[in-house]
């Protein structure tokens, strides 16, 4: 049960986005890929659910590797992932409840469980989804349009979770949203990796979040590795960019909650 | 280079388009009906209009043509009628699905494109064709065919009222003028044309949206090249159609 990346490059035209990238998450852990804006964080996240394809080296879902799979393969492989993307990228033309709904509805999620859900168990597993981010059952009849951008992010989330998948991928989560609903998200994260086990793989810029829940972090620079450590030996490393990085988190958190003995998922 | 691979990815995707024929889950009826409301019921009141003063301005035209160069107007009805099924009737509508029907289509996709909502649909393990072009083609095929009968049925009455009211035709006469010039054949020509050009536009408008990049300005270009690529196209099928059903049938 893990995801394994063996030597990936990719390029789109002249721009090398990822150089012979290899890394390895197993089950259960959360692995936070920090890194500046166009680094090649997004592409990773896309070549596990093989909507991208590696140039060369291979990407290994429990050992499969997604880039020879088949169409029926690979929905199989996707079955077990969730997806946060970076755009809420809800379907405009369905409302909140058919759009968290609408993963639990689908031919291969029925094969999955044996049985298709009735309705009264799709509506409580929405509501049980909608509460875990944060939000009211009265916006379940709403349009995206009718949502602001931090609440259709978190639908998103809600719609991901709602299938309960194996792997989790976020790209950039909590951009956008609230400190409280940011704390609510990354509280969730680290619960669903604790309590289920599930595999985690955030993207983001968010040290200070990276800092709070993430068991590893990977920092990707100019489409090589810079960094693949857990928390406290990425707070001790000298590279310049990673400085960085720690000192805008230093400058806006406490010294106390960066003491690695005494973080905790839940934000004070 | 570019467009050659593009019109290959539109072939492509029209096979795969095809293939959700035997698909029992592609035939989503709600889905569909609500295609064919956008596509074809909602686009009713412009190809009347536009159709009924082509068929007017034609009439008159052709009318003014014989009457100054032959000094005879009694093929007014034969010439306009087959003007009418074989070309006039069927292009507009053809190209007034295109800029409202294909421009939406390529917005549409388009934009689901850049927001991520297709890949969203890829992981939620819904296939996109099956999805959204799908049910836009059958729409297309449907619309496409009645929105031509319409639209030669609609030109064809304004043709006849102008000639009618203008050149002291008897309803009668002007319908048994045309019947000598039009035959089957054109009936079948301007059904198989409407059925073509209508299941053109979703497949060139869905394939533009699909390899849309960039955010709003590419969506924009995109809108801009599946409207002209599928004009074009409709201009050079409705010459292979027509060049077939002339020297064939």
């Amino acid at each position: 049960m893990s995801i394994r990346f063996e030597q990936v490059s990719k390029s789109f035209g002249t721009k090398h986005v990822l150089k012979q990238v290899s890394f390895k998450v197993e089950r259960g852990e959360i692995l936070f890929i920090l890194g500046r804006s166009g680094m090649g964080k997004s592409v990773t996240l896309k070549h596990i659910i093989g909507l991208l394809k590696p140039d060369s080296g291979g990407v290994f879902i429990d050992g499969q590797n997604v880039s020879q799979l088949d169409d029926i393969q690979l929905a199989k492989v996707r079955q077990k992932c969730g997806m946060v993307f970076q755009h809420p990228a809800l379907l405009d033309s369905l409302t909140v409840f058919e759009n968290i709904a609408f993963g639990l509805r689908t031919a291969q999620y029925i094969q999955l469980i044996g049985h298709p859900l009735s309705e009264d168990d799709i509506r409580r597993r929405v509501c049980e989804k909608l509460a875990d981010v944060n939000l009211k059952t009265e916006i379940l009849d709403c349009l995206p349009s009718d949502l602001s951008y931090g609440m259709q992010k978190r639908v998103s989330l809600a719609r991901t979770l709602a299938p309960e998948p194996e792997y989790l991928l976020f790209d950039e989560p909590t951009t956008g949203l609230d400190p409280i609903t940011t704390n609510a998200i990354n509280d969730l994260i680290h619960d669903l990796s604790r309590k289920l086990q599930v595999t985690s793989l955030v993207v983001s810029h968010d040290m200070a979040c990276a800092l709070k829940i993430a068991d590893r972090v990977l920092v990707l620079d100019q489409g090589k590795i810079l960094a693949h450590a857990d928390r406290s030996t990425l707070k001790l490393s000298e590279e310049p960019l990673i400085q960085d990085f720690l000192a805008e988190t230093l400058a806006l958190i406490p010294p106390a909650e960066l003491d690695v003995a005494s973080i905790g998922a839940t934000a004070p | 280079m570019t467009e050659v691979r593009m019109w290959l990815s539109i072939v492509r995707l029209f096979f795969q388009t095809i293939f959700n024929f035997f698909q029992p889950s592609a035939w989503r009826r709600a889905e569909i009906i609500h295609a064919i409301v956008q596509s074809g019921i909602k686009s009713i009141p412009i190809v009347c209009l536009s159709t009924a003063f082509a068929g007017v301005v034609v009439t008159q035209q052709i009318a003014w043509h014989m009457d100054l160069s032959l000094h005879d107007v009694s093929m007014i009805p034969g010439f306009t009628g087959q003007f009418i099924f074989r070309e006039l009737g069927i292009a507009i509508p053809a190209l007034l699905l295109v800029s409202k029907v294909g421009a939406s289509i390529t917005a549409e996709v388009g934009t689901m494109k850049v927001t991520e909502q297709i890949d969203a649909l890829k992981l939620l393990r819904i296939d996109p064709i099956e999805y959204l072009v799908f049910p836009r083609f059958i729409a297309g095929i449907v619309s496409g065919a009645c929105l031509t009968l319409l639209a030669v049925a609609v030109t064809l009455s304004c043709s006849a009222l102008v000639g009618i009211l203008g050149y002291n035709f008897g309803a009668l006469e002007f319908l048994n003028g045309m019947k000598h010039f039009i035959g089957v054949a054109d009936v079948v020509c301007a059904l198989v044309k409407g059925v073509t050009f209508g299941s053109l536009i979703p497949i060139v408008s869905c394939a533009y949206g699909f390899h849309c990049k960039g955010g709003a300005q590419g969506v924009g270009t995109a809108t801009t090249q599946a409207v002209v690529s599928a004009t074009v196209a409709i201009i050079i099928l409705d010459f292979l159609i027509t060049y077939f059903f002339t020297w064939f049938l």
